[in-house]
């Protein structure tokens, strides 16, 4: 008689397998006679039959989740094609987190493997869009709360941008893809494909919404400025060295207007 | 010791669907339960949604995830993250599922059965045991739809979760349609099953829907609860009495009116059962 181990161990080896309990029973070695010893079957269903229920429901629950998460890449790909990478993703990384919610955690490292390469890029901007949705909540620097810093105060204004913010380095354009970009499924479909260039797009949630954008050279010193914790003195500095003297504070003051709106700024 | 959980009245498991009706209308529902797993997260909406329900709502956490028959580790993590979100919510209770579904660090996320042995009920027992120690409260573990059972078993499910409250001093969440499900797909009586549960440890029961698969029933939480459990819903109100009931409903989910008046069908039902007759007193 098998212990309680080996048992789970055969059951979660014949369930996960990507062909099916019938045929992971075949490359084991096993038969279905074997199975027939541990498992009840009857004449509704074999003993197969019956695990092959978990089979199935093991990889369309997870394979409707990743379809959820990555709309973008499905889009892309298709149905068929989605289908078999999810098989093949599941192989190399078997869901390691008691949540559905992180099973895609590692679609984007996975598709570094495949072609066309911009697909990678695409599934780590869906996934970090995924996973800012439930980030940290921060309580929020406000147009009010500027409005009653005197002027010689500003440049002493601790910035820090929310937790749920993050920045990625893209080298396709995906972010104007489809519906990464916030296009329906259906328009998604005729997008362009992504071309190569190098981009800095910040991701966050505002409010119950997730948004995205490229940065311009300025904003992606200033947001690595502000990411580490700086004083919107650096900021201006920041701008005096990208601007002429003149334009410097009128760009310095915009950006942090836009932050402040875009929420993207702890009180 | 035995069970001591209020009796909440008749709730609704809530859903994404429903997050606008249940927070701008505040909707006439005695208490909501909660999938835990979809608030261990670190903020956002649905946190947010969280705090808003409970302060309007009695609020039950409902786990898919802590494998008590899992002869992994319990997973310390997860049991940390339902603890710190239990003593931000204040559920009234939080139960999880009499399965496994994860092995060698891997989930299939899945409620994948047990065989009932005494190996396995020594397991879940100590499990279940460390897990109550760890949240400092009894849980209540709810008996899962199957489609497969093993030769191996030498008691059935009802005498095996029995043991386990015994054992473990743990309550019983009692899914009616689970037990509609598994009596059809291992061709055991339903009612032999409800007598098999001791009165005294039931906190809660589970009323869904299902489908069908072939010759066998599918528990897929996607339809109105069909007949036949509302008929085994009688025979339990018969005999365990008013007991918290909730509605489960996970797919192709309708408006928030009719999952409600599944809700109020229920309280309708036990009304009528409670007032025709006092409920019988079982022997544990």
């Amino acid at each position: 008689m098998s212990s309680l181990k080996e048992t789970e161990s055969l059951l979660f080896e014949l369930i996960t397998a990507p062909e099916g309990v019938a045929q992971a029973l075949r490359e084991s070695g096993r038969s279905a006679s074997d199975l027939a010893r541990m498992i009840v079957g009857d004449s509704r269903l074999s003993s197969v039959g019956r695990l092959d229920i978990y089979a199935n429901m093991y990889f369309y629950r997870i394979l409707d989740v990743l379809k959820a998460d990555f709309p973008s890449v499905l889009s892309a790909l298709g149905e068929a094609d989605f289908h078999n990478l999810v098989t093949d993703y599941l192989l190399a990384f078997p869901s390691s987190h008691p949540s559905l919610r992180n099973v895609g955690a590692q679609l984007p490292a996975f598709l570094l493997t495949r072609t066309p390469a911009w697909l990678a890029d695409l599934a780590r901007l869906e996934w970090t869009r995924h996973d800012l949705f439930d980030g940290t909540d921060d309580e929020l620097l406000t147009l009010a709360t500027l409005q009653a810093i005197a002027p010689e105060q500003f440049a002493e204004l601790p910035l820090k941008m929310v937790r749920a913010a993050r920045l990625i380095e893209l080298e396709f354009s995906v972010d104007d893809y489809g519906s990464a970009a916030g296009e329906s499924v259906e328009k998604s479909a005729a997008a362009t494909e992504p071309y190569r260039q190098s981009k800095t797009v910040l991701v966050w949630r505002q409010g119950t919404h997730v948004s995205h954008r490229a940065l311009d050279p300025f904003e992606i010193r200033a947001a690595q400025l502000i990411v580490s914790g700086a004083r919107f003195g650096y900021v201006c500095d920041l701008a005096v060295e990208s601007y002429s003297l003149e334009e410097a504070p009128t760009r310095a003051f915009q950006l942090l207007s836009r932050l402040v709106n875009e929420q993207l700024l702890i009180a | 010791m035995v069970l001591k959980l209020p009796n909440i009245g008749h709730g609704i498991g809530l859903r994404t669907d429903h997050y606008s009706v249940v927070m701008d209308e505040s909707p006439s529902v005695d208490w909501f339960e909660v999938i835990s797993e979809n608030f261990m997260v670190e903020g956002g909406n649905p946190r947010r949604v969280l705090r808003k329900v409970r302060m309007n709502y009695p609020v039950v956490l409902h786990g898919v995830s802590l494998s008590l028959g899992s002869t992994d580790p319990l997973n310390l993590q997860y049991l940390t993250e339902l603890r710190t979100l239990a003593r931000e919510i204040e559920p009234v209770w939080i139960s999880d599922h009499l399965c496994w579904s994860s092995l060698g660090g891997k989930y299939g996320h899945d409620l994948l059965p047990l065989p009932y042995t005494e190996e396995a009920l020594a397991h879940v027992v100590e499990r279940v045991a460390r897990v109550q120690d760890f949240l400092g409260r009894q849980i209540l573990v709810e008996n899962v739809s199957s489609y497969m059972s093993f030769h191996a078993s030498t008691m059935s499910e009802w005498e095996f979760l029995a043991a386990l409250a015994e054992r473990a001093d743990c309550g019983l969440l009692l899914d009616v349609n689970n037990i509609f499900v598994s009596a059809h797909n291992h061709d055991f009586d339903a009612q032999k099953y409800l007598d098999g549960i001791p009165c005294g440890r039931v906190g809660q029961i589970h009323l869904a829907g299902h489908s069908t698969e072939g010759e066998l029933l599918l528990d897929t939480h996607d339809h109105p609860a069909p007949d036949g459990v509302w008929a085994l819903y009688r025979a339990a109100v018969q005999r365990f009495g008013s007991i918290s009931t909730l509605i489960e409903w996970d797919d192709h989910i309708p408006p928030f009116e009719v999952v409600r008046a599944e809700s109020a069908k229920a309280a309708k039902i036990e009304s009528e059962i409670l007032s025709a007759s006092a409920p019988k007193q079982a022997t544990r």
